[in-house]
């Protein structure tokens, strides 16, 4: 065979540049072909494509002018393999990771004001965990003892393979039995780099050179490790601590090494250390585990992925770890906030235990709310479905209130692998997701695959403009198979609860009408093999091209329901690619245009009886549910994080005034136009809230200091949703407060303040159990608190309120009366009464 | 005796005119004649008129912040307290004023 060299120059386009992910594709894509095949970066670097760490290390972003070359027998076929890859399925599912970073910002006033021993840093996984102070050591590479024994190479070498064998073995058996998803990827991509050729083949060099196994496999580690570490991209330098990890692991295996004992956590612990691998953190008691307190962690590293997942409230960025805190001292990680308190007080302990019963105060208030179908106050029925791929979000989004899947996505099914599921496997993967949704209907979407999101085998030809090229349905006819397999899997799926199935990409009323068709030849087929399913299952298509929209007539004789796809659709709408910065300016879901065709496709919809869900981008922004429900659309579908809060507003919104509202936005100029109007115009949500609520006032308050009176007004706000920001009503209040003391004397306080952390005007008022010092006027301690709080812009009306408060509170009978009032009723009719609301 | 009075304090939500009212609880209940302009955040309210400052014997302005259209009372015998001392003590501040 001859031998080839070929070149490619291409320009790399994922945005999270190339990372551990697509370079393992390429790694893999290589293996049938015999040749060597190196990635060279224009700006400098070069790396082995059969070595993933190399790959990663060589830091290619996105952008970034790179050239493929190709030597051996097989460089045409491998080139032809590296490139499909490239063009097509690398990008596929390359979003960027969340990086949920919560600060570093200004803490709570009433957690700063308390004054206790604590260290700030950056919380990346919520919620408060109480611990005793355990301090882990480096792992690794420096600890583990290299025992010298005199060896021959050959044998260092073989010691080298066999634990780099024994460790990946080990990393793929643990990857079998995880206990989660998360953990399963990550010790599943620590198992390749176990066999990383580069790592292992320097390691062997180093050994070559005169060194045992274990000073080479260090070394060797140490220098990748450094490599990741100076990259640009942090995602990039967050995988050192991988590299690291597996090497500390292969040396504990090898001859003379020491296996790291890992640390027990012998009671409930908050786990502080410099560096702590995903290895370290996956070895610990995860019961026992209540918070992570690190130092140079990335917020993208392996090790954070997995506390987030387990739920472990972690702080990073916090400088000397191992000495923040006395060993064996109990301590409190509030991940929410970022912060450690090492030196914990009574006061403390009351401030977190405050905020835990506010918590559960808000979600007791919500949860008859979350069971309850969403209907505006005026009595019209807007479903609130979720987006989802994976059970686990159906569960969750359950557990938050919605009230179906609008859109089960199937595609991730079917990328990353070299062959389609099979219809068992599709079967049980619907069906996990149906039983998921415990009733409640389950929109699936057959599989959406082509332009952004390709899959190997489907041997899709490339195209100059995928986007508007063979994708969704329009694959369907080439791929009959596989819709078959799949349609007959999702049947099977439809007698385990209430499914509905819809074909993505439609663009002619008759491919909806040879969906339908292949709907009905999977059942009839079905039921001739005796299979058991739900015969009348309710067909649809998604509407997100126009001219779909502008045929609903013919649409609705082929369809039971249609669910309307705003991200595709705006893109065709406006021509616009949303990912392409120069005209992502012009996308705009709350622009006229859109509107007016969304108008179109619902009365469409509406005129032939069709149920109409919308499951787009724009249906989980809580300022655009008027807009869907002065339509009248049936459904919204919005992703699970989503789904409470646009239920809970769904609630309070009047519909009769969402209409007068979107009729003025049809008629507007321009998305700007209709921004404003959902700024300012009022549905009847919480921007319509009284003055003064019977719930908005306390007696009996528990407080013991200015502070956590102050505190507890604020939280009463946030209890009934005045505020979605309490520590800036808080710290407005407090900016006030500094001025000088709203304590104005007779045991009376008025703390108060103008901020755009409320929506609407709000006073609350709060009679403590024991009056508090408060740097009164008179000296007095106060023990009737009226927190008045407005927005930067509140209307003058508002603020004659509180002006008619504050001049009546001059007067000891209205004093009186508000001290001695026996309930919150009576205080709201003396209020209601003095200020004629 | 006749009185003016500016209240301003510097959110103009509750003590311009907890001040306000302190002022003219207590002026009535001497036997005073009492206008009060409040400069709060809904801008001037109940402003004075020319021929009230003219007529005044006094002026009095409780305010921890710039009187707004500070000209209109040029020559005449101002009493500056800040808005507290008037809430807190408005007899005290009605007898600084010679009232």
């Amino acid at each position: 065979m001859s031998e080839q060299r070929l070149e490619h120059r291409f320009i790399f386009a994922l945005p999270m540049g190339l990372h551990a992910r697509p370079a393992s594709m390429l790694a893999e894509a290589l293996c049938p072909f015999e040749v060597r095949a190196t990635l060279h970066k224009e700006a400098g670097g070069s790396a082995d494509l059969c070595s993933v760490l190399s790959v990663i290390a060589l830091d290619v972003k996105h952008g970034d002018a790179c050239v493929i070359e190709v030597e051996g027998p097989d460089a045409g076929e491998a080139l032809g393999a590296l490139l499909a890859l490239i063009e097509g399925e690398l990008g596929a599912g390359d979003e960027p990771v969340a990086t949920v970073s919560i600060g570093p910002r200004s803490l709570p006033l009433s957690l700063e004001r308390l004054g206790a021993r604590m260290v700030v840093g950056r919380g990346v996984c919520g919620g408060v965990g109480t611990g005793v102070c355990v301090v882990a050591g480096a792992q690794g590479l420096s600890r583990v003892q290299l025992v010298a024994m005199p060896r021959t190479v050959a044998e260092e070498l073989a010691d080298l393979d066999a634990a780099a064998t024994r460790v990946r073995g080990l990393l793929k058996e643990r990857a079998g039995a995880a206990a989660s998803s998360v953990e399963r990827d990550v010790l599943g991509a620590h198992a390749r780099m176990a066999e990383d050729p580069a790592l292992l083949s320097e390691a062997a060099r180093i050994v070559r050179a005169g060194d045992s196994a274990a000073r080479a496999l260090r070394a060797a580690a140490e220098a990748f490790a450094a490599r990741l570490a100076a990259a640009e991209s942090a995602y990039i330098r967050d995988r050192a601590l991988d590299v690291l990890d597996v090497a500390g692991q292969m040396l504990a295996v090898l001859p003379g090494g020491a296996a790291d004992p890992g640390l027990i956590l012998h009671e409930d612990s908050v786990v502080f250390a410099e560096l702590l691998t995903p290895n370290q953190l996956l070895r610990l008691n995860a019961a026992r585990l209540k918070g992570l307190v690190l130092g140079r962690v990335g917020a993208t590293s392996h090790t954070v992925i997995l506390a987030r997942s387990l739920g472990v409230p972690t702080v990073l960025d916090v400088p000397s770890p191992a000495t923040a805190a006395p060993v064996g001292e109990p301590v409190m990680v509030d991940g929410d906030t970022g912060v450690c308190i090492t030196g914990v007080t009574p006061a403390v302990t009351r401030y977190f235990d405050r905020r835990r019963a506010v918590e559960l105060r808000r979600t007791t208030l919500t949860a008859p709310r979350l069971r309850m179908p969403a209907m505006t106050r005026d009595g019209q029925r807007v479903e609130v479905g979720c987006n989802a791929s994976q059970p686990e979000h159906v569960e969750s989004a359950m557990r938050g209130g919605a009230e179906g899947v609008g859109l089960l996505r199937t595609e991730m099914l079917f990328l990353d692998r070299e062959e389609p599921p099979d219809e068992d496997e599709q079967a049980e993967a619907y069906g996990a997701a149906v039983r998921a949704a415990a009733g409640r209907p389950v929109i699936i979407r057959t599989f959406d695959i082509g332009g952004d999101k390709p899959a190997g085998y489907m041997r899709m030809a490339v195209e100059e403009n995928p986007f508007l090229g063979v994708r969704g349905a329009r694959l369907y006819a080439r791929h009959p198979a596989m819709l078959r397999t799949q349609l007959r899997a999702i049947l099977r799926a439809s007698i385990l609860g209430p499914v509905k199935v819809m074909a993505p990409m439609v663009t002619l009323a008759r491919e909806a009408a040879e969906f339908r068709a292949q709907v009905d030849r999977a059942s009839a087929q079905l039921r001739t093999e005796g299979v058991d399913i739900d015969e009348r299952i309710a067909v649809g298509v998604m509407v997100e091209v126009p001219a779909l929209a502008l045929a609903m007539d013919d649409l609705c004789r082929h369809v039971d329901f249609i669910s309307v796809g705003t991200n595709d659709l705006t893109q065709y709408v406006f021509a616009v690619d949303r990912g392409n910065a120069g005209v992502a300016a012009l996308y705009n879901a709350r622009s006229p245009a859109l509107l007016r065709l969304l108008k179109m496709i619902v009365d469409g919809a509406r005129r032939n009886g069709r149920w109409v869900g919308v499951c787009g981008e724009m249906a989980g922004d809580v300022l655009n549910l008027p807009l869907l429900i002065g339509l009248d659309v049936d459904e919204v579908s919005v992703g699970p994080r989503q789904v409470t809060p646009v239920k809970l507003a769904v609630q309070g919104l009047s519909a009769q005034r969402c209409r007068g509202l979107t009729e003025r936005a049809l008629a507007a100029a321009d998305a700007a136009e209709v921004t404003a109007l959902l700024e300012h115009a009022s549905c009847g949500g919480v921007l319509d809230a009284p003055l003064l609520e019977e719930r908005l006032i306390e007696l009996d308050v528990d407080a013991v200091t200015k502070e956590e009176a102050i505190r507890a007004a604020v939280d009463l706000l946030a209890i009934h949703d005045r505020t979605s920001r309490a520590d800036d009503v808080e710290r407005a209040v407090w900016a006030r407060e500094e001025t000088y003391s709203t304590g104005f004397g007779n045991g009376f306080a008025v703390p108060h303040c103008k901020t755009d952390a409320v929506a609407t005007p709000t006073l609350a008022l709060l009679r403590l159990r024991e009056a508090v010092e408060w740097g009164s006027m008179d000296g007095a301690p106060v023990k009737v608190v009226l927190l008045l709080a407005i927005p930067a812009s509140a209307a003058a009306a508002h603020m004659q309120v509180f002006a008619k408060l504050a001049r009546r509170l001059m007067h000891e009978e209205f004093r009186a009366s508000l001290l001695s009032a026996e309930n919150a009723g009576e205080i709201l009719r003396a209020l209601v009464q003095e200020l004629g609301l | 005796m006749k009185i003016v009075a500016v209240t301003a304090c510097p959110t103009g939500i509750a003590h311009t005119y907890m001040a306000a009212e302190q002022l003219e609880k207590r002026a009535k209940a001497a036997g005073h004649s009492i206008r009060v302009e409040t400069q709060g955040a809904m801008g001037i309210e109940s402003e004075l008129s020319g021929k009230e400052i003219a007529e005044a014997d006094v002026v009095i302005f409780a305010v921890d912040i710039e009187v707004e259209k500070k000209e209109r009372f040029e020559g005449k015998r101002v009493v500056k307290v800040g808005v507290a001392e008037a809430i807190k003590n408005p007899t005290g501040v009605l007898s600084k004023a010679g009232a």
